[in-house]
C-alpha cells in the first residue's frame, strides 16, 4: 500500500476517534465505558499504523493516482445507483427500477435496445412475482402516485 | 438422533418447497460462485430476503445448498480463466489453469467436482454428529463464556487479515464501534443515533452485509467495466470424470484435506480462503512430489477444493451450537437463521430438532447433488462468465437494493446499503479486509452483553470469578495463544531468513 495513505488514514482514524469520543460524553457511565474503551484502542491503532508506516522501510508503494485511478467510475456508478434509490421514493419501485437500468445501460454504452428490454422486463417481472406476489412486500410506490 | 426425528426429517425435507429451494440453492450457488467478481457471501447475503416467505427449511436448505456450490463453483473460473470465482478458488487456480494449458482443464473439473463433493459431504456429517453433543456444552455457558468466545472469535479475525495485522484489527475495532450503534439494552440508552429512530435498533445487519459485499463489489467491477473482455470461452473438449486411478491418487490428499478444512472452519472468523490455501500447502509439504505443485498435478486441485468444501460444514458448527459464525459467510448465515426465528444453541437439537436435522441432512443431499451436476454440466455452467457486466452488475444492483428494502420495508436500510458500499469499496482500496467488520458487529454485542453481565455477576472482582471456571480458564489460553502464534510465526520466520543469510 501507499505510506502515505497509511499515515493519512491513520490520522483520519484518530480525529474521528476524538469526535465519537465527544460523542459519548452524554451516555451514563456504565453505557459509556464499552464505547470508550473501543474508541481509545481504535485511536491507539490509527497511531500505531501512521508511526509503523512512517518507519516502513521498504516502500513497495503504488502510486497514489494508480490505487484511485478509476474511482471516478465507481463514483460514477454509485451516483447512478443513488439516484435511482432516491427516485424509488418519487416515481415507485418498478419505474425507477426500469429508469436505472436503462439510464446505466446507456451511460455505459450497451448498444443493443433489446438486451435492454429484455433485462427490464424479466427483472421486474422476477421481482414482482417473487417479492410483491410470493413474499408479500409492499414495493414502495412513490409519492406521485399516492 | 433418533428414528422419529430421522422420519420426520425425511417428510420435510422431501417436500416440493424445500426440493426447489435445495435444486435453485444448488444450481444458483454454482452459476454465482463461478462469475469472478460475485463471491458465496454476496450471494447468500442477497438471497436471505427471499427466504423470508419460505419454511425454515427450505429456506436454510436454499441458503446452505447456495453455500457449498458457490464454494465449489469458484474453481471452474479459476481452472478454465485463471481467475478464481470466489476467494476460496484462488489457491485451485494455481494448478488448474497449468492443467488447462495444458489440455487437461476438464479432468482438473473433474477432479474439483468430486474433491469439493466429499470435503462437503464428509463435513457435513461431521456437523451432523458432531454439532448434537457439543451443544451440550452451550448449556453450560453463560454471560462470562459467551464473553471470552466472542473475543477469542475476535482475535482470530485479527491475525488472520491479509495485509498487515493492524489494518486488521482496525477493521475489527470499527466493526465493534458499529455494533456499539444503538440503544444500550442495560441502560435503555441510545448510543450515536444522531437522532435517528430508525437506528435505535443498531444498524441492520443484512443490508450492511449487502453493501459491504455486494454492492463494493459492483462499484470495484465499475471501475473496469469499460476493459474489454478478452478470453471469451468456446467450447471444451474432453472428459470430465477421473479415472480410477486418479481417483486413487487424490484419496488421501482429499482425506487430508477434508479435515484440514474441518478444522479451519471451525474456528471462528477462518473461512474457505483460508481453509482452502492451508489444505494446499499442507498437500504440498507432505506429498511425495512437492515441486510438482505449480505445474499442473491434480493433488494442487483436489486439496484446496475439498477443503475449501469441508470449511462449510465445519463452519456451521460454532455458528449452530454457539451462534458465533465459523465464517464471513456463516455470518451472514445467522442473519438467515434469526430471520426464521431461530436461535443458536442447544433448542435447535431440542425443541427445532426436525428444522436443524433437515437442514444438516439437506446440506449432505446438496454436496451429492453439486457433484452429480458438476460433473455433468460444468463445461456448460463455464459459459456463464460470458455475460456481459453491462447486465449482471444492474441485476446485482437491483437486487441489493429490494433485498435491503424488503428486511424491514425500510427506505432507510437501502441508505444504509449504500453508504456501507461506499464504505467497503474504500477499504478494499486502501488495503483493510470488510470481513471482520461483519463479524465484529455480530461478535462486538455479544461480547460486551458478557462482560457486562460477567461484571453483575462476579460483584466485583472480575478476574477472580472468570479464573473460578473451568471452560473461562480454556477459553482464555486460546485467546492467548491466537494472539501470540502470529507474532511467534513472524519471529520464526526472521530467524529463518537470518540463518539463511
Amino acid at each position: 500500500m501507499n505510506k502515505k495513505l497509511n499515515v493519512f488514514i491513520g490520522i483520519v482514524i484518530v480525529l474521528f476517534s476524538a469526535f465519537m469520543y465527544l460523542l459519548t460524553g452524554d451516555m451514563p457511565k456504565e453505557s459509556a465505558l464499552f464505547p470508550r474503551g473501543l474508541i481509545i484502542l481504535f485511536a491507539i491503532l490509527g497511531i500505531l499504523l501512521s508511526i509503523t508506516s512512517l518507519k516502513d522501510k521498504k516502500d513497495s508503494s503504488k502510486d497514489i493516482k494508480t490505487i484511485f485511478a478509476s474511482t471516478k467510475e465507481a463514483l460514477i456508478g454509485l451516483g447512478i445507483i443513488t439516484a435511482y434509490a432516491v427516485a424509488i421514493n418519487f416515481v415507485g419501485f418498478f419505474i425507477a427500477t426500469t429508469v436505472f437500468i436503462v439510464a446505466f445501460m446507456i451511460v455505459y454504452k450497451q448498444k443493443s435496445i433489446r438486451k435492454i428490454m429484455i433485462t427490464a422486463v424479466v427483472l421486474n417481472l422476477f421481482i414482482y412475482l417473487v417479492f410483491v406476489y410470493q413474499l408479500n412486500v409492499p414495493l414502495p410506490k412513490g409519492f406521485l402516485f399516492n | 438422533m433418533n428414528m422419529d426425528i430421522l422420519f420426520d426429517v425425511v417428510q420435510h425435507l422431501f417436500t416440493l418447497e424445500a426440493i426447489v429451494g435445495l435444486v435453485v440453492g444448488v444450481i444458483g450457488g454454482m452459476v454465482v460462485g463461478s462469475l469472478p467478481g460475485l463471491s458465496a457471501t454476496m450471494a447468500v447475503a442477497l438471497l436471505i430476503p427471499l427466504t423470508f416467505g419460505m419454511s425454515p427449511i427450505a429456506g436454510l436448505v436454499m441458503l446452505t445448498g447456495l453455500y457449498t456450490s458457490a464454494v465449489y463453483g469458484g474453481s471452474i473460473s479459476a481452472i478454465l480463466l485463471h481467475t478464481p470465482g470466489t476467494p476460496s478458488s484462488a489457491a485451485t487456480a494455481l494448478d488448474g489453469y497449468e492443467l488447462t494449458k495444458q489440455g487437461r482443464g476438464l479432468e482438473a473439473i473433474g477432479i474439483s467436482t468430486i474433491s469439493s463433493m466429499i470435503g462437503g459431504v464428509l463435513s457435513a456429517l461431521a456437523l451432523l454428529f458432531l454439532a448434537p453433543p457439543l451443544s451440550l456444552i452451550s448449556l453450560k455457558f453463560s454471560a462470562p463464556e459467551y464473553f471470552l468466545i466472542a473475543v477469542f472469535g475476535l482475535t482470530i479475525i485479527a491475525s488472520l487479515a491479509s495485509d498487515s495485522t493492524i489494518k486488521g484489527l482496525l477493521s475489527g475495532v470499527f466493526g465493534l464501534l458499529i455494533g456499539m450503534i444503538g440503544t444500550d439494552i442495560l441502560t435503555g440508552f441510545p448510543r450515536f443515533t444522531f437522532g435517528f429512530s430508525q437506528l435505535e435498533s443498531g444498524i441492520s445487519l443484512v443490508p450492511a452485509m449487502i453493501g459491504l459485499f455486494s454492492l463494493s463489489q459492483v462499484m470495484s467491477q465499475l471501475e473496469k467495466i469499460k476493459e474489454t473482455k478478452k478470453n471469451k470461452i468456446e467450447k471444451i473438449q474432453g472428459k470430465v470424470l477421473p479415472s480410477w486411478n486418479d481417483f486413487k491418487k487424490i484419496c488421501p490428499t482429499v482425506l487430508i484435506s477434508s479435515v484440514i478444512g474441518l478444522f479451519v472452519g471451525m474456528l471462528p472468523g477462518a473461512g474457505g480462503d483460508i481453509g482452502s490455501w492451508v489444505g494446499y500447502n499442507e498437500a504440498k509439504r507432505l506429498s511425495k512430489n512437492p515441486e510438482k505443485f505449480g505445474k499442473g498435478c491434480i493433488e494442487g486441485v483436489a486439496a484446496p477444493e475439498a477443503a475449501n468444501n469441508a470449511v462449510t460444514g465445519g463452519a456451521l458448527i460454532p455458528l449452530f451450537v454457539l451462534g458465533i459464525p465459523g465464517s464471513a459467510v456463516t455470518a451472514v448465515l445467522l442473519g438467515g437463521l434469526m430471520i426464521q426465528g431461530l436461535v443458536p444453541g442447544r433448542e435447535l437439537f431440542t425443541v427445532h430438532a426436525t428444522t436443524t436435522y433437515s437442514v444438516i441432512i439437506g446440506l449432505i443431499f446438496a454436496n451429492i447433488l453439486m457433484g452429480i451436476i458438476g460433473l455433468l454440466a460444468a463445461k456448460h455452467i463455464v459459459k456463464v462468465t460470458n455475460i456481459s457486466s453491462l447486465i449482471l452488475i444492474p441485476i446485482i444492483v437491483v437486487f441489493s437494493l429490494v433485498g435491503s428494502y424488503a428486511i424491514n420495508n425500510s427506505m432507510f436500510d437501502v441508505y444504509v446499503m449504500i453508504i456501507f458500499g461506499v464504505i467497503g469499496y474504500m477499504m478494499k482500496k486502501t488495503g483493510f479486509h470488510p470481513a471482520p467488520v461483519v463479524l465484529a458487529i455480530i461478535l462486538g454485542p455479544l461480547a460486551e452483553g458478557g462482560l457486562r453481565r460477567s461484571m453483575v455477576m462476579a460483584k466485583g472482582n472480575l478476574a477472580l470469578y472468570l479464573i473460578q471456571r473451568p471452560i473461562c480458564i480454556i477459553l482464555m489460553i486460546m485467546i492467548i495463544m491466537s494472539v501470540l502464534s502470529p507474532i511467534i510465526i513472524k519471529y520464526k520466520k526472521k530467524r529463518k531468513k537470518e540463518a539463511v543469510a
